[in-house]
């Protein structure tokens, strides 16, 4: 870590919060992701503690999910709430995104925030269509409809159960009389993607081989994957085709 | 700033500096048992309860623990007791070198707390907190389970961690299955069988030997208590820093550290410019070293990513990575090869420094080469009834101990150097460090404290040159201890390997010719190339009987970061290659694998042709298989991963829908496919004629005894084993020894830690010293009783003279006369030291053989494949192996568990992957990925007794050999499942979606 850190700050509010980080735009809320970065603070000089704030919240209240930008990764894993929602995918995402230890530390403001790493928890916050909450530059908490109805499926890819996803795809499918009304695809390989016209072709419609194969050939043509050691660019086009059909047909497979 | 935080119950308060991690807050405070693996969190060996949750303290800010609660191991019970899940972890073996116990006992109590009857995957869920590089966690679960009832009150049976008297299995045995043999006890997913075979020398009864002790040193590990290296504070302390080089081929033109040195709080920058230049070899290899020596301390080249290129020390080590970033250097960019084959066309010249020695051809980068014949190789190819030719490719891993490399050295007051290392080869570091920094060897002592894993990369004398040229230069105490990049860049590797088999087959099936050409990437530096090499061409033409084998080998020079050693030695590439082999071979003749091998298999009696021509990078030793248990282990294998499954010759084409109940297929998910694999494996025992060890036993007042080694317990539990084998040759039990290694002040030589012989070799030098004891003891017990005593020993000890002694006896810490007195040891001791005719009861011995006996696995893997995504799983690894007599069950099955876990990341993910200016690309655990204790497959490790006779208590090795059955035995179940026949490691999902794609 870096080291001549000047100021190390712990404001009781939010709005404190925003004002120590206007006054220095060499300043940063510490938040871990699931995967730390080596040297954090590199680049500040004040840092700001936001421990005292309540933002580890998880609340349902009036259909509307409210989960504090502090909520350590492990609150989610356990919460009764997150668990509930779209069968879990949210919970599995964070279980999956890092060790038990550093659940406990990371958050889900540092999961979004990091810009590598395990992608379980961004891809998983977009299938359900997580809105973020800012206070000022400072994300305050994330707010989730409760949408009962939606059922969710993540597919995953690794070179062991527990190595960072080579492709992730999640769906969360809303149905009632065998008809989908709304589908939300997403799958990271290694960054989030939404495929949101590819989940309109499923809107109005049953999920059928033909309609399946249609969504499939239009995620795989609409993919970004990006190749590295652990998966070439081709390889991983192919696997959100094959992943994002699991996906798929799960969610679907659960709303009947 | 000041913080209050309640520290293992006590409010306390504390001055950090803003930016002081939380890590370093509490080891300066004395809480040591928190240890540094990394710098991201990933590793967990930092870990401790804050609020009562396992969490990492190297990513936190010290300020961020302001108001909480931390708990470390240090508060959950003070004094000589130990908590009942520390006790846990001692009794069910969960201990090896202990650097990630601390972290794994607390997370086991905060689950505990949380979960009185946690399940197993809530256990493995919190093991998986913490990285284990030794364990492989079965113990570990075990322990944590064990702990859960203890603390729920319930009554448990003992933990002996399995294991049999090793009277069990004296006398002939001549049926394959004996019913009487007494039923498997202790893990959780393991068990020890005795093993029906022939009985070869039978031994007495033993008291200790062949026992699961716990480990002499698990308390202290298991409560944290400061034994490491780098768990030691010294007035005046610098630390280290080092620059490496960002080219993977460059000459440095110019180097400037004058604003380096500049830097307030700087007390030495060196560079090349500094430092006389003075060839070695940095592995840790008997003397002298195997050629080539081919690198100095810092050099006006650099010649991969990451060699040094600059050292600093100052007053913190932030201070010292800020003096790295004022060097100046400008580099002369050469183009680089990273291929072998590419590097022997020779238009990139690695090694063109004048002063390198015995470099094979320097212009075609080939730093050595190995040779060897036997028979006819070509003659006998040619009249083959069956012919076969593959390539096989293995890839470059890190070791990845969880404690990095570690080293303060200082001048104590004598003015001698302290080097305080964290080491398998002590002595070897003695020797050879003395010419490089121009201080006589008889000025130097290393300490070699305890260690947290190395598998080889400790086997080299990597950092300790720098830090002593900097103590040198400075005359203050410094420490220098690599980052878990630095580990990743620039320490030490396994060597990948390209080998080419051709065999010739008879239509029996029958092995006619054989012959292994390799080539072997050593990277920028030729350190254990060569060994490695030779053990790779032994490995890969010894295990089955061939009258006709030819070996060509080539060591290469390449721009990648340098290979040394690494557990398995060169066995394991071998073993990828010639167990694929042997497959396909199978495959091809419709023979059953196990049927082939067996046909095949070297047995007792049968003389290892190519030993004799490979030695340690010289002329070897003729060898004969003595003991040997492979055809037990095939078949005890074999009962316990169901290979009865796989039935024999057609099935070993790929599942088929049309057959609903083939197992392989799976109705739930259709895209998984099932199969099984299997290698056979024979590995060395120490090196013939070379490897030796020596140990001191001393007798104390109370009939106690100090036993001294040179050896080199590296975690694995070599301290224990050789404590059992005095105490077992000395009567008593094993806490009257007090084994202590090692420390060239104190402890006579041993060559180290490495070549699976400390049992063999260091346990023979036990066992010599503790026979002059006995005699010693003999004679001042007849002294005594006033009857004669038996004749004073010749050294070494003839069978006559131990015929003559065997009428006395020492058990129950007495000596018991012929004529049935006795006299206890605490009597004698006092005797001798204070009574009559006085003399201190003590002798010393060295060890050396020149035999090695291997011994001998069977790996059996049982995967799933899916046929979509090429994602290999694997569900269980059995190995069961012929070690000879375990000295301690517990920690030999404990060897085989850490093994597998090891070999299960070189076969499916761990890489050192790297771009195209050959800039690694995983640096980090999190990149790398070691397996964790929540995505293990099931392990069981199977120990097929047999007697060695020229091993200590019939001992061979057991610490290897799990490595080198895995990669086979995956790939070969791969092909069973899918039918895509895999040459290349590792396994990763691309390449077997590809190789399904491509037809196989
Ligand atoms: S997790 Fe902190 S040292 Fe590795
Ligand atoms: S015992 Fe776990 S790292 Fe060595």
């Amino acid at each position: 870590m870096k080291k001549h850190l000047s100021q190390y700050y712990q404001p009781v509010d939010l709005p404190t919060a925003q004002v120590l980080l206007d006054r220095n735009p060499r300043s940063a809320v510490i938040s871990l992701g699931p995967k730390p970065p080596l040297d954090p603070y590199a680049e500040v000089e004040v840092v700001i503690d936001v421990g005292r704030i309540d933002l580890s919240y998880v609340k349902e209240e009036g259909g509307l999910i409210r989960i504090g930008s502090m909520a350590p990764l492990q609150t989610l894993v356990e919460s009764p709430i997150v668990r509930a929602l779209a069968d879990g995918i949210l919970s599995d995402a964070a279980h999956l995104s890092a060790h038990l230890g550093l659940r406990h530390l990371a958050t889900l403001d540092g999961a979004i925030g990091a810009s590598e790493g395990p992608p379980e928890v961004r891809a998983a916050l977009l299938a359900l269509e997580a809105l973020p909450v800012m206070h000022g530059a400072i994300l305050a908490e994330v707010h989730i409809a409760a949408q009962p109805s939606a059922r969710g499926a993540m597919a995953r890819l690794a070179r062991s159960p527990r190595d960072e996803a080579i492709a992730v795809a999640c769906a969360v499918v809303e149905a009632s009389d065998g008809v989908c009304r709304r589908a939300r695809l997403v799958a990271a390989s290694p960054a989030p993607q939404r495929f949101e016209s590819a989940g309109r072709m499923l809107e109005g419609q049953a999920l059928k081989p033909e309609r399946l194969d249609a969504i499939i050939t239009a995620v795989m043509k609409e993919a970004k994957p990006v190749g590295d050691y652990r998966g070439s660019e081709e390889y991983r086009r192919a696997m959100i085709g094959v992943l994002m059909r699991r996906a798929l047909a799960e969610a679907w497979r659960k709303t009947g | 700033m000041k913080i209050y935080i309640r520290l293992n119950g006590e409010p306390k308060q504390f001055e950090c500096e803003r930016d002081e991690t939380l890590m370093s807050l509490l080891r300066r405070s004395g809480c040591w048992s928190v240890k540094h693996g990394c710098e991201t969190g990933e590793c967990g060996a930092c870990s401790i309860l804050l609020d009562g949750k396992i969490a990492p303290t190297c990513v936190m800010l010290a300020a961020q623990a302001d108001g909480h609660t931390i708990d470390t191991v240090e508060g959950l019970a003070t004094g000589h007791e130990a908590h009942p899940i520390q006790q846990a972890f001692i009794d069910a073996g969960a201990v090896q070198c202990g650097y990630c116990t601390p972290a794994m006992i607390l997370s086991a109590k905060a689950l505990i707390e949380k979960e009185p009857r946690p399940t197993e995957s809530q256990v493995r869920d919190a093991l998986g907190a913490v990285l284990c590089r030794c364990t492989g966690y079965v113990k570990p679960v075990e322990a944590v389970l064990r702990a859960a009832a203890i603390l729920r009150g319930e009554s448990v049976s003992a933990a002996d961690g399995g294991g049999l008297p090793l009277e069990s299995i004296f006398g002939p045995r001549s049926t394959a299955h004996d019913p009487e043999s007494p039923e498997p006890t202790g893990g959780i997913l393991t068990q020890v069988r005795a093993t029906p075979r022939a009985a070869i020398g039978a031994q007495s009864a033993t008291e200790v030997v062949g026992k699961s002790e716990p480990k002499v040193d698990a308390v202290k590990l298991a409560k944290g208590r400061p034994v490491f290296a780098d768990d030691i504070d010294l007035p005046g302390m610098l630390h280290a820093a080092l620059l490496t080089s960002p080219h993977a081929h460059a000459r440095i033109t110019r180097i400037d550290a004058s604003k380096a040195k500049a830097l307030a709080g700087v007390h030495a920058v060196l560079t090349h410019k500094d430092i006389a230049r003075v060839i070695y070899a940095s592995g840790g290899q008997s003397y002298p070293n195997p050629p080539p020596w081919d690198q100095v301390c810092l050099d006006s080249k650099v010649r991969y990513v990451g060699d040094r290129v600059a050292v600093a020390a100052a007053e913190t080590p932030e201070i010292a990575r800020e003096a790295l970033s004022l060097i100046e250097v400008d580099y002369e960019i050469l183009p680089a090869v990273f291929d072998a084959d590419e590097a022997m066309k020779g238009e990139v010249i690695i090694h063109d420094e004048p002063d390198a020695v015995k470099i094979m051809d320097a212009k075609h980068n080939i730093a050595q080469t190995v040779h060897a014949n036997v028979g006819n190789f070509e003659k006998a190819y040619a009249e083959s009834a069956r012919r076969y030719e593959r390539a096989y490719t293995s890839h470059q891993v890190q070791q990845a101990h969880i404690e990095p490399h570690v080293v303060i050295t200082w001048w104590d007051e004598d003015d001698r150097l302290v080097i305080r290392t964290a080491t398998q080869v002590p002595f070897h570091v003695r020797r050879m460090i003395a010419p490089l920094i121009g201080v006589p060897v008889k000025r130097i002592r290393v300490i070699k404290p305890r260690i947290g894993g190395g598998f080889g990369a400790k086997q080299e004398m990597l950092i300790e040159d720098l830090c002593a040229h900097l103590t040198v230069a400075t005359g203050r105490p410094v420490r220098f201890e690599y980052s878990r990049e630095l580990e990743f860049t620039s320490s030490r590797s396994r060597h990948p390997q390209k080998i080419e088999y051709r065999a010739g087959v008879n239509a029996d099936g029958t092995l006619n010719a054989l012959e292994m050409k390799i080539v072997e990437n050593t990277g920028a530096y030729g350190t254990h190339g060569l060994t490695v090499c030779t053990v790779s061409g032994l490995r890969g033409l010894s295990t089955y009987r061939c009258q006709n084998m030819h070996l060509d080998a080539k060591i290469v020079y390449t721009n990648r970061p340098v290979p040394g050693a690494f557990r398995g030695y060169g066995a394991p590439q071998a073993h990828w290659a010639l167990e694929s082999l042997m497959d396909e071979i199978a495959v091809d003749m419709g023979i059953d694998p196990v049927e082939l091998r067996l046909k095949n298999a070297v047995r007792s009696g049968d003389e290892l042709l190519l030993a004799r021509a490979l030695g340690e990078g010289r002329e070897g030793f003729e060898q004969f298989v003595g003991s040997c248990g492979l055809a037990d282990c095939i078949a005890q294998g074999a009962a316990a991963v169901g290979w009865d499954r796989r039935g024999t010759g057609g099935s070993q084409t790929p599942p088929n829908e049309s057959r609903p109940n083939d197992w392989r297929i799976d109705p739930e998910r259709p895209h998984i496919r099932r199969g099984l694999g299997m290698a056979a494996c024979m590995h060395g025992t120490a090196i013939a004629g070379l490897d030796m060890g020596a140990a001191s036993i001393k007798m104390n007042d109370d009939g106690s005894f100090n036993v001294l080694v040179g050896a080199t317990d590296l975690g694995t539990g070599s301290d224990t084993a050789l404590a059992q084998i005095a105490a077992e040759s000395l009567g008593v039990p094993l806490n009257d020894i007090i084994i202590y290694s090692s420390d060239t002040d104190f402890t006579p030589f041993d060559t180290g830690a490495y070549a699976s012989s400390t049992t063999y070799i260091s346990g023979g030098a036990v066992k010599k010293a503790a026979e002059e004891v006995r005699a010693q003891i003999f004679e001042r017990a007849a002294l005594m009783l006033g009857i004669s005593a038996p004749t004073p020993g010749p050294s070494p000890v003839t069978e006559e003279h131990r015929d003559r002694r065997e009428k006395w006896n020492l058990r129950d810490r007495q000596a018991i006369a012929p004529d049935g007195r006795s006299v206890e040891l605490s009597a004698i001791a006092l005797h001798s030291l204070h009574s009559a005719d006085q003399r201190q009861i003590m002798a010393t011995a060295s060890h050396m053989s020149y035999e090695s006996p291997p011994p001998f696995a069977a790996q059996y893997a049982e995967v799933e494949v899916d046929t979509e995504t090429g994602q290999v799983t694997v569900k269980k690894l059995v190995m069961a192996v012929d070690c000879g007599m375990a000295i301690n069950p517990q920690m030999a099955q404990g060897q085989v568990e850490g093994g597998l876990a090891q070999a299960l990341g070189y076969t499916v993910s761990e890489e050192m992957a790297f771009d195209d200016e050959g800039r690694l690309l995983a640096r980090r655990f999190g990149d790398y990925h070691i397996f964790t204790a929540d995505e293990m497959p099931e392990l069981q490790a199977i120990l097929v007794p047999t007697y060695e006779p020229s091993g200590p208590f019939g001992a061979k090795a057991v610490a290897e050999i799990p490595m080198d059955g895995v990669a086979p035995a995956v790939g070969n179940a791969v092909y069973h499942a899918v039918g895509a026949r895999l040459r290349d490691l590792p396994l990763t999902p691309e390449k077997v979606w590809r190789a399904m794609r491509s037809g196989g």
